[in-house]
């Protein structure tokens, strides 16, 4: 196992090497790193050409200049990383300038990417069980639209709709009756082809989840809860018991009773407690609060399955632990919302609170306090998040569904459907597994292709990280700084590599990794 | 609709009780309690030491320009204008050029300390390359270090300094100010020194005796240590001595500044906050206008950006020039149809080539089609020399022979060639900057009106700017050449950086000996009438010659949001931060 491990590291290093050796060397001849100063009528000018020649040895080849750029590399393995210094960036050493940036690129990779993983794996998985239905041809369509989307325009419509638009509406909140009705006729239409069955029981689905959010919406609106959202004992309640719900139906099926209690119990506690909670997320403030009550919850959740799980302790117990572990999202959402108007006071928006550029709102940065920070924060990421998130959406989607069809054709799932196992085991427990493996290699490439639309709609979005850095360096040849983004996304693709391989060997027991 | 939390109440952080001198006015502070302007720009502030080699940029200078305060500074004409509340300067002496500043009583940094002659007498170190090393180069590292303009160390007293010059010096009005402060740049070096006041008199006392060992250290901060792309840790590196104080620094992101208490110095700003966002893409500034991210953006118009902002109903607009322009060099020492070398050395031929060639630029033409839709004031820059709008321009563009290239002349263009004997076709090695879609235009263009008066105009374009790094390329290669200058002053010297005989920015090989003469005079003539006079006569010579045309300033555009009121774009650097003491919020009534 280390070996392997060890192997692939020597081998993608050698790649790396190569790699860096070529970038660099086309970056360093692809310009002039003075060029604009060149340009420049002011008398210091040719004073400064001198200063910022002499310190990146200007006068030196590149491939020359490479090697004393791979020795200030090399002089991390003992502790004093040297990158050089960026010209583009007032001559910060590059190592600063990386520290500051990559944070927000993971933040953002990351949300885009384990977003995409889950969403894209539930659609793809729904279509596959649901073949050539009305919904899987629908959802084809729209992946192969978002699929040849270019990231920078998605982008921008996002804004203009997810932002101003959206914002111009929160200003006046008034949901007009035929969007009502096309978002219920919708929603319906996907419930009812998921759940699927006789027509009897579409049209259950289809009145009762489309009637549902209609009448959502129409209670939404009579009571202008746009004008100043907050989620309430009501709010937490109803989607905790939405959570639990979907958790049993994935996992056990409502009709093991046993699951069944567990989990009601569970949702009845987190309902209970997030009375309490309240007061600890208020007097201690702090984001640990939220590790806390997350670890309170599944251990809740563990111990009543545990005492109520009877013989199948494990599975009602891990069932209920999720159920747990997910009703932490309620209670922060309700004290994010319930610090709403204060927020929409401290903006400087005109209307509503989704942001389009940057990471944060410096007024929002002066307050200490967490939740508003961490709503802000949400404002933030919503869109980019999204943007980054539909191009590899589709891709997901596709993939998931053309696995599950192939497992779902294996002789395995004939035989444990020929046991008489339940249409849910045999998906949730002996194809979903199998059908995992081919997604653990797409994620490896597509964390790649996401940091590379990060580049793209970081721009978009004035989001300072990595993308914005390499644009930076790119735009002014600033060879260090084009090789600083060019070592950590390299890095990071090298990770989450060694990260697949390790997967395929958890996901199927027939591969070794030796 | 929100509700702005915007209170009439106006917070008198200054009570007037601070005029304790009889000539001072009394002032007030206009700051409104918690209002808060987010503007955007391009790019971060990362060095707060603007006048040093690293922090002089244009990023660095917008934010400094609201931090600190100075003798002088450009209004949106553009043009000079004299800060009287922080401190006055007059010339006492013609010969030797002598200048007197005094700064006002009541003027201190940001964390109390007085504002002094210690101060200006760290400027003049920095400036004027006061102190130098063992090899002769100057100590502190500043961005134009000036040690043939005023050598002798001055005499200061308690707020004063007087600056003797070697020489008359024609930008003697914009060649000073105050930079850092100077018990901070001691401080910084000497941790152990904490008294503000120990540490002027130490500064002063080691200037004066020159002594370089203790200056060193000081001289390594002061190049060094202001560099901070986040909030500094030592709260001596953004001292401030104008309206605002540096609140917070996040990097590439936005600097936070709040209004100083202490301010009374100068025209008392409205915002209590002003925020500068960091974004780079101009449609996101367009979006973020609109949707309230930010309240104030300015860039170069695309004409998709110009659609974008003209269907914003919340947000007002401005084209203008801005101080970049556009010209059209020829290159005088290539073997090419422009030199005389290449007529057996016959002056005249060569220069008729010349004429020819440039009569034949549609320049108006090229501002119609590819500037007037960005634009709509934009008009043809008719000098070398000046910036349209700024003093002496109309005297210079209409007697400087510029005139002869206002419109297209085929038929001149062919006498000339004709009178000359030389064999059409001409050809002409045109570069402009590959990828420059307005560039490429402006080429084609050219090309087709050439081509009427029996020149081929060759597209000899190339990424990369070769011809402008003189020691790899001494000769430049092409005939001609369009690319801009951008002006960052109203200086009159630094035109013969490019006008001048062997000069470093002079790619085209010109060679005048009358204007090389005629800029040096510029540069000693103090008399304003005269030093239009000399422009005239150099501008003359230049259009004669036909060393090159200038062809339009660079559009400009400046977009606010309606809730805020008194932005007045300005061509010159810091362009529409100029007037930030003027912005207000519309909904304070």
């Amino acid at each position: 196992m280390l070996t392997f491990v060890a192997r692939r590291l020597v081998a993608t290093l050698l790649v790396l090497l190569v790699a860096s050796f070529i970038v660099y060397v086309l970056t360093a001849n692809s310009g002039d790193p003075l060029r604009e100063l060149r340009g420049s009528r002011d008398p210091s000018a040719q004073d400064q050409i001198a200063y910022l020649s002499g310190l990146l040895n200007l006068d030196q080849p590149p491939v020359i200049r490479y090697f004393s750029w791979l020795g200030g590399v090399g002089a991390c393995f003992i502790g004093q990383c040297d990158l050089g210094i960026s010209v583009a960036r007032g001559q910060q050493p590059v190592i600063e300038a990386i520290g500051g940036a990559l944070g927000s690129t993971l933040q953002l990779v990351l949300a885009a990417t384990i977003l995409a993983i889950v969403i894209g794996v539930a659609i793809g998985m729904t279509t596959a069980l649901r073949q050539y239905s009305g919904y899987d041809y629908v959802v084809t369509f729209l992946t192969f639209v978002f699929y040849s989307l270019p990231i920078f325009w998605v982008a921008v419509l996002l804004k203009e709709f997810g932002a101003i638009q959206f914002n111009s509406f929160l200003g006046d909140p008034v949901i007009p009756w035929w969007s009502i009705l096309i978002i219920g006729l919708v929603m319906g239409f996907i419930a009812s082809s998921i759940v699927g069955g006789e027509l009897r029981t579409r049209v259950i689905s289809f009145v009762s989840v489309g009637g549902g959010i209609a009448a959502l919406l129409i209670l939404l609106d009579v009571t202008r809860w746009f004008e100043s959202p907050s989620i309430g004992f009501v709010g937490i309640a109803l989607m905790s018991i939405a959570t639990g719900a979907v958790v049993l139906f994935t996992s056990t099926g409502f009709h093991n009773r046993r699951a069944l209690l567990a989990v009601g119990i569970v949702v009845v506690l987190t309902v209970i407690l997030s009375w309490p909670f309240q007061f600890l997320f208020y007097y201690v403030n702090s984001p640990w609060t939220v590790l806390l009550v997350l670890a309170i919850l599944v251990g809740l959740g563990l111990l009543v399955g545990f005492f109520v799980g009877g013989d199948g302790k494990a599975v009602v117990a891990r069932t209920a632990a999720i159920v747990g572990g997910l009703g932490v999202l309620p209670l922060v959402l309700d004290q994010m919302f319930i610090r709403w108007d204060e927020y929409v006071a401290r903006i400087p928006l005109s209307n509503g609170v989704i942001a389009t550029i940057g990471a944060s709102t410096p007024a929002i940065r002066r307050v200490d306090d967490t939740w508003l920070n961490m709503l802000d924060s949400l404002t933030h990421m919503l869109l980019p998040t999204i943007a980054l998130m539909i191009i590899s959406l589709a891709a997901y989607t596709r993939y998931a569904r053309a696995s599950l069809l192939d497992v779902m054709n294996q002789d395995y799932v004939r035989t444990a459907r020929a046991k008489g196992l339940g249409e849910r085991t045999v998906v949730m427990r002996h194809a979903f597994r199998n059908a995992m493996i081919p997604i653990a290699t797409i994620i490896a490439l597509d964390f790649g292709a996401v940091i590379g639309g990060a580049v793209i709609t970081e721009r978009v979005f004035a989001w300072q990280a990595m993308g914005s850095l390499f644009n930076e360096g790119l735009q002014h040849i600033d060879v260090n700084l084009v090789m600083g983004f060019f070592l950590v996304t390299g890095i990071l693709a090298v990770i989450f590599n060694v990260i697949a391989d390790l997967l395929y060997s958890a996901l199927d027991p027939r591969i070794r990794v030796s | 609709m929100k509700k702005k939390r915007v209170s009439a109440a106006i917070a008198v952080l200054a009570a007037g009780a601070l005029a304790l001198t009889g000539c001072t006015p009394p002032y007030e502070s206009e700051v409104i309690a918690d209002t808060e302007i987010t503007v955007a720009w391009n790019d971060l502030i990362d060095n707060f030491n603007g006048s040093s080699a690293a922090g002089n940029n244009t990023a660095n200078a917008v934010v400094l320009y609201m931090m600190n305060s100075s003798f002088l500074y450009y209004n949106s004409e553009p043009a000079l204008v004299r800060n009287t509340d922080f401190g006055t300067f007059e010339k006492t002496s013609d010969d030797p050029l002598t200048v007197k500043y005094t700064i006002n009583d009541n003027v201190t940094w940001s964390d109390g300390t007085p504002i002094d002659s210690a101060d200006l007498l760290l400027a003049w170190t920095t400036i004027f390359a006061g102190v130098t090393d063992a090899d002769d180069a100057p100590l502190f590292t500043h961005a134009n270090p000036r040690g043939d303009l005023a050598s002798a160390l001055p005499e200061i007293d308690d707020k004063s300094i007087t600056i003797v010059y070697d020489k008359a010096y024609v930008d003697w009005e914009i060649q000073f100010d105050l930079g850092v402060a100077a018990h901070g740049v001691v401080e910084l070096a000497y941790p152990e020194i904490t008294d503000p006041e120990e540490a002027k008199a130490m500064f002063v006392e080691a200037v004066q005796n020159d002594d370089v060992d203790w200056l060193t250290p000081v001289a390594k901060a002061w190049n060094d240590e202001y560099q901070a792309p986040s909030t500094p840790d030592s709260d001596l590196v953004a001292l401030s001595s104008g309206a605002y104080v540096l609140d917070e620094l996040v990097e590439n992101e936005y600097v936070a500044l709040v209004a100083n208490p202490l301010y009374t110095w100068g025209p008392s700003p409205k915002y209590e906050r002003i925020i500068v966002r960091q974004i780079e893409d101009s449609t996101a500034q367009v979006q973020a206008i609109e949707n309230g991210d930010v309240q104030i953006a300015a860039g170069q118009p695309t004409p998709d950006v110009l659609e974008l902002v003209k269907g914003l109903d919340n947000a007002d607009y401005v084209t203008a020039d801005e101080a970049t322009y556009e010209h059209i060099d020829l290159t005088f020492n290539n073997g090419g149809p422009f030199d005389p070398a290449t007529y057996g050395g016959d002056e005249d031929t060569a220069k008729a080539v010349r004429q020819a060639f440039l009569k034949v630029v549609p320049r108006q033409e090229i501002l119609d089609k590819l500037i007037l839709p960005l634009n709509e004031n934009a008009t043809l820059r008719d000098s070398v020399l000046q910036i349209p709008g700024a003093p002496g321009y109309d005297d210079i563009a209409s007697t400087n022979g510029s005139a002869d290239y206002a419109e297209v002349d085929i038929e001149g263009a062919k006498a000339l060639l004709a009178d000359a004997g030389v064999t059409t076709p001409v050809e002409v090695k045109f570069w402009y900057p590959e990828g420059n879609v307005r560039r490429a235009s402006e080429f084609e263009f050219i090309q087709q009106s050439a081509a009427l008066a029996g020149f081929t105009v060759v597209d000899d374009s190339e990424p990369t700017w070769a011809f402008t790094d003189k020691e790899a390329l001494p000769i430049n290669p092409h005939d001609a050449v369009i690319f801009a200058w951008q002006s960052t002053s109203l200086a009159l010297t630094g035109s013969d950086q490019y006008l001048g005989s062997g000069q470093p920015s002079n790619f085209g090989g010109y060679s005048n000996t009358e204007v090389d003469g005629l800029l040096k005079d510029l540069e000693t003539e103090l008399d304003p009438e005269v030093q239009t006079e000399i422009q005239v006569e150099v501008e003359k010579l230049v259009w004669e010659d036909a060393y090159g045309v200038t062809l339009f300033q660079f559009p400009g555009i400046t977009v606010w949001n309606n809730s805020v009121t008194n932005v007045d774009p300005s061509p010159l650097s810091p362009t529409y931060f100029w007037n930030f003491w003027e912005w207000a919020p519309t909904d304070t009534e």
